[in-house]
């Protein structure tokens, strides 16, 4: 699976651009980095990455064919949306929750059969949440109910997961949890993640490319340590920023301090 | 899956195949002229064996000629609008919805006082109430899903601002109305009651019903999906537009002409699919079957206690309310939680 972005531009109508020009290519079993200030359009990129919404010039291709050419069941066989996970009044269990994943590769009046519920096990399996299995959605914490989403993309079987700040409101346990299954899916199963997320630190943690969005469509993409360093950090999110190393029991963790706001 | 889950799960599949059978079996036997179920069993088995005449002529006309026919509405009319109900809750993501929401209950009773004011027939009340309830919605539709997806929150705003029009019009016609023949009978009609059910207006008015009922049925699995964000759905391969759409039109067939036939009934949309929730839970697998069998059952029960409970005959819509908010009210202390 190669997912390549040609140029995309994207602005709302009578606006100024959100995005402008922005290419880079991500392969399977890589993970890319989206990161940026508030409201800069991280979210944005990410669905017209994916054809949710629609570059105003430019074009997404998965393994060379335009994404917007693509009949959907297909797009959403190869690809697979990981919403963020919030509070939510829906009263599914998650294992019905998780079926649902199923959908892209059921016909319009199927309904799952044994095939798909054994799928379902599987990725529980793979994600150690069978205990969630029975637990009724509304119920569930911020860390459950963002691992239910991923096991809910995983059971679509695609090939690309695009996660929307999967790791945003979570505690350490829970940041951590989502971090290492983000960088197991991709090395084990060779899926091509892309996310963003408000933590630089995380980009350097697990990700091989990090893309680093501006004001006005501008932007940086490059191997991770390039992109998050003091110099880009600080100039694109408009603070004094310092990105350094923890040295701990022999292993050696990256920290991104903000210093101060000017 | 434990088994006695499952030994559960079928056991409700069972008593909810059954209980509006069984429902309607007793109910048959019920009014001026009471059978026993063993009675009307044994009836109708030699009336199916050996014909029409091998029975009571009057056994024939009372179960047959009258009471058939609106236990087969109030089923019909039951099992559709609690069906209706549960699809726009989950259209919405909001268990508050009704059938109502995208205006087709003020819509279809215009229609119909409009037809008994201008002094048209039962047909033509019933076409007149089913083709502007459909109207209506179509309204709502075209002012409220401009822009390129539609948000449902601007089609629940086109739908209350619709229905507080068509409610304007039908204030109107009951003003100009003649106080002393056309008014009452605009009023008791408003109030819904079975009482006008005929084959005559079951041929004309069950096929929507039932070919609603059907494509909601089918598109069971993608009631669930359709609970979700827009993104959510459209990213799990279904085509939102077009899904929307179907089951709108679905749901709405359904609704007008239930009121075309029997008026406003209110709460069966909302009341039937809670309590089905509770039952079995929010999995629109089981819960599409469920709301069609126990909104048969209940809105049978209260149009036989309509019917039967005193002389004369009492307004559906009033007894709908009477019952239905005091339950209401008992499953929602039950639910606590469950909602939230």
């Amino acid at each position: 699976m190669m997912l390549t972005v040609d140029k995309g531009s994207f602005s709302y109508p009578h606006g100024q651009p959100v995005l402008k020009d922005v290419s880079f290519s991500l392969a399977g079993g890589q993970i890319m980095a989206v990161l940026g200030p508030n409201g800069i359009g991280k979210t944005t990129l990410l669905k017209c990455v994916i054809g949710l919404l629609r570059w105003s010039r430019g074009e997404s291709r998965l393994d060379g064919r335009s994404i917007a050419a693509l009949d959907s069941r297909r797009l959403w066989q190869t690809v697979s949306y990981v919403p963020q996970a919030r509070s939510t009044n829906v009263i599914y269990t998650g294992r019905q929750m998780i079926m649902l994943g199923r959908s892209a590769r059921l016909g319009p009046l199927q309904t799952p059969g044994p095939g798909d519920m054994e799928v379902v096990d599987q990725v529980c399996a793979r994600l150690g949440i069978q205990r969630l299995t029975a637990k009724a959605c509304n119920r569930m914490s911020g860390g459950e109910l963002q691992m239910v989403m991923i096991a809910r993309a995983l059971a679509a079987q695609s090939r690309l997961l695009v996660f929307d700040e999967p790791e945003s409101g979570l505690d350490f346990r829970n940041q951590l949890l989502i971090m290492d299954t983000i960088r197991q899916l991709a090395a084990d199963d060779g899926i091509a993640c892309l996310f963003n997320t408000h933590y630089p630190e995380h980009a350097l943690r697990i990700a091989d490319q990090a893309l680093l969005l501006g004001q006005d469509g501008s932007y940086v993409c490059d191997a991770a340590p390039q992109v998050v360093s003091d110099d880009n950090l600080t100039r694109f999110f408009g603070v004094r920023i310092h990105v350094g190393d923890v040295d701990c029991q022999g292993h050696h963790y990256p920290a991104v301090i903000p210093l101060a706001l000017r | 899956m434990p088994d006695g889950h499952r030994v559960n799960k079928t056991l409700t599949a069972v008593v909810l195949a059954v209980a509006p059978l069984a429902t309607a079996l007793v109910c048959l036997g019920i009014g001026r002229i009471g059978y026993s179920p063993a009675q009307i069993v044994d009836g109708l088995w030699s009336m199916a064996v050996s014909g029409r005449g091998s029975v009571d002529p009057q056994l024939y006309s009372v179960l047959i000629g009258l009471r058939l026919p609106r236990i087969i509405l109030a089923m019909l009319a039951g099992a559709g609008m609690a069906l209706a109900g549960c699809s726009f809750q989950s259209l919405f993501s909001n268990v508050m919805a009704t059938p109502d929401t995208l205006g087709v209950t003020a819509g279809a009773s215009f229609g119909a006082v409009l037809a008994i004011l201008l002094g048209g027939g039962m047909v033509t009340v019933q076409l007149s109430a089913l083709a502007m309830g459909i109207g209506a919605v179509a309204l709502t539709m075209a002012v409220g899903t401009r822009g390129r997806s539609g948000s449902t929150v601007s089609m629940i705003l086109a739908g209350i601002i619709v229905s507080s029009m068509f409610q304007a019009f039908t204030s109107l016609v009951k003003y100009v109305a003649d106080p002393d023949s056309k008014l009452p009978a605009i009023t008791y009609w408003l109030m819904g009651s079975l009482t006008n059910a005929s084959y005559q207006s079951l041929w004309l008015g069950a096929p929507f019903i039932l070919a609603g009922i059907l494509v909601l049925y089918m598109l069971r699995w993608k009631l669930n999906i359709l609970v979700l964000s827009d993104d959510e759905i459209r990213s799990l391969g279904s085509r939102l537009p077009l899904l929307r759409g179907v089951v709108i039109a679905a749901s709405t067939m359904i609704t007008a002409s239930c009121i075309s036939m029997c008026g406003q009934v209110g709460w069966v949309g909302l009341l039937v699919p809670h309590f089905c929730r509770l039952l079995v839970g929010g999995d629109h697998r089981r819960l599409v079957p469920a709301c069609i069998s126990l909104g048969a059952v209940f809105l049978l029960v209260i149009d036989t206690v309509a019917r039967a409970a005193t002389a004369a005959e009492i307004p559906i819509s009033i007894l709908t309310a009477l019952i239905g908010a005091p339950v209401f009210l008992f499953m929602m202390r039950k639910a606590e939680g469950l909602s939230r």
